[in-house]
């Protein structure tokens, strides 16, 4: 284990303690006390029904999100690269959203599958672009009109929706949060995650040899449609998975990749599982302080990531640009 | 049998046909230079002796095997590629960009061989910079380590002096001398025609799609080819450095 990935873990290990610890409640020292030794009492239920699988799904959700990034940017040679971006999260925001408004939430699964395979439509439109496409601009701009495009039919589902409960259920979810996760919740986003980790795994020295363009890799023994088809697949898996059960929470799968890159060399197969975990790290610390932040309604966790991480991108493609002007 | 070959091959790109029926081969020991005006078919040939350009005619062979047939790591085992483009992604050190070129070996491993082969090349310095903070320059001679640090043993590099000053093309040239000497095949783009003239071998030159000569370097930069095939009034010179090329426009009527 490099030291990057312990310092990770242990900060990690600290902010979901302190997520656990604090909150709204205020609990005294002997409700603290009673709680570790008895999950049934008052403070035992705050802690562990209620805290404890809120910081744990935010932790998968950034993970996922994180993870897909590297991904991504690895797979598209490009640092402006994430789910967000490219649209597959407002694709499995849509998938989502039909399934809501058509009265399928009901059903067990039937939202995440829908996210899924919102996502996974994102993946394959993504993967054809790509493979016709060789500038990444050309295909950042693309994710940008899907994203739109997704944006506004979710638009028009609202508009034509004949259920305002629905709609408002709808659009509060699209605004991202962890608040009242369970630990069903995680037991549904955990399982894809591995999965989406599985993959990636498979994919880190394809994206490495990627480095040098699409021919050089090819001449290095690189099959590349079985890299587009495992990478494309674990993004879409561990984002639809987080939008699924999180609504859209922007710019985490952009700004982790981006905030360990340096502490890894700019290797994008030894970048995936720093990202994974600055990603969960980065989401338990943002909804931390969305609970604490005194307001009247609590923040939502998308807003609130969006609101810090619209900066962030800025600085980003402006330091990108910078850095690659020669 | 040839490192690498073309047999009447031909090859299309957006509609335009870039290869006519092209034979070219690369034996083992040999520095063969490929030149031509822009856009006369050089990349083309490479790229299509490495399968990178699918072809419509023809067949591209490897060490005796029908390259469409090889799986993809039989290709890396035999034939190395520096394409023109030196965009590198990410901002990796440079001995692991070199050692890029191993990627079936231990990173331990690759690094080790990666870091000796870019002392070879007088790069040692550059090893632990990252290669967006180099000249073009500096990141030419890791991109070529990374090549020459491949295990095949047909080489085959696009324009690799591009952009370098005079006493680094000379370098770049010696050291793809040598390694032809050393029993691997070297292909190469070019188009500085007395370099071209003083390090290959045999010199390959391309006009619109097709070889119109294969031959020593006399022969195959004979005032009538540079007419036919460059639009130039040339003449060679012998100096003590080797042929030099003195050139004019034919529409100038030099």
């Amino acid at each position: 284990m490099t030291r990057l990935t312990l310092g990770l873990l242990v900060g990690l290990i600290a902010a979901v303690l302190f997520a656990v610890a604090l909150g709204e409640t205020g609990l005294t020292g002997s409700q603290y006390l009673a709680a570790l030794g008895n999950p049934a009492s008052d403070g035992g239920v705050v802690l562990w029904q209620i805290r404890a699988p809120r910081a744990i799904c935010a932790f998968v959700v950034g993970a996922a999100l994180g993870l897909s990034g590297a991904l991504l940017q690895g797979l598209l040679r490009n640092p402006l690269a994430d789910p967000g971006v490219l649209g597959v999260s407002a694709t499995a925001a849509l998938g989502a959203a039909l399934a809501i408004v058509a009265g399928a939430a009901a059903l067990p699964g039937a939202v995440e599958l829908a996210a899924l395979a919102g996502a996974g439509i994102a993946g394959v439109l993504l993967t054809l672009v790509a493979s016709r496409l060789s500038s990444p601009e050309g295909l950042i701009l693309f994710g940008v009109a899907l994203s739109s495009l997704a944006g506004a039919v979710t638009a028009l589902v609202f508009n034509l929706s004949q259920s305002p409960i629905a709609t408002a259920e709808v659009m509060s979810w699209l605004l991202g949060s962890v608040q009242n996760r369970s630990w069903i919740d995680v037991a549904w986003v955990t399982p894809a995650l591995l999965m989406a980790w599985g993959l990636a795994t498979l994919s880190s020295r394809g994206l490495r040899l990627l480095t040098l363009g699409e021919e050089v890799a090819a001449t290095s023994g690189l099959s590349l449609g079985r890299l587009r088809g495992v990478v494309v697949v674990a993004a879409a898996v561990a984002t639809g998975s987080a939008v699924a059960v999180a609504g859209v929470i922007g710019f985490v799968g952009l700004a982790a990749p981006h905030l360990v890159r340096g502490l890894v060399r700019g290797d994008p197969g030894r970048l995936l599982l720093p990202s994974a975990l600055a990603g969960g790290l980065m989401l338990v610390v943002a909804d931390l302080m969305a609970r604490l932040i005194p307001t009247d309604q609590e923040l939502k966790l998308g807003v609130f990531t969006a609101l810090v991480g619209a900066p962030l991108f800025a600085l980003i493609a402006w330091r990108a640009a910078r850095e690659w002007r020669s | 049998m040839s490192l690498a070959e073309l047999s009447n091959a031909r090859a299309r790109i957006g509609g335009r046909e870039v290869l006519s029926g092209v034979d070219v081969r690369l034996e083992a020991g040999e520095l063969v230079a490929v030149v031509g005006r822009n856009g006369a078919g050089k990349t083309s040939v490479l790229r299509a002796m490495l399968g990178l350009l699918p072809l419509t005619g023809g067949v591209a062979w490897l060490a005796g095997d029908d390259l469409a047939r090889l799986p993809e790591r039989e290709r890396l085992a035999r034939a190395a590629y520096l394409p023109q483009e030196r965009r590198i992604a990410w901002n990796m050190a440079a001995v692991d960009i070199v050692a890029l070129a191993m990627p079936l070996l231990p990173d331990a491993e690759a690094k080790d061989r990666a870091a000796r082969v870019l002392d070879d090349l007088e790069g040692g310095h550059l090893a632990d910079r990252g290669v967006a903070d180099m000249s073009g320059g500096e990141r030419a001679r890791v991109l070529l380590a990374r090549a020459l640090n491949a295990p095949g043993q047909a080489l085959l590099l696009d324009e690799p002096v591009a952009g370098l000053d005079p006493d680094a093309q000379l370098f770049v040239l010696d050291r793809l001398r040598r390694e032809a000497d050393r029993g691997r095949g070297v292909m190469l783009s070019l188009h500085d025609l007395t370099l071209a003239a003083r390090v290959a071998d045999r010199i390959v030159v391309m006009a619109d799609g097709r070889v119109v000569a294969d031959a020593r370097p006399a022969t195959a930069l004979a005032p009538e080819i540079l007419r036919d095939a460059f639009g130039l009034n040339g003449v060679w010179i012998q100096t003590e450095a080797g042929p030099t090329l003195a050139m004019g426009r034919r529409s100038q009527g030099a």
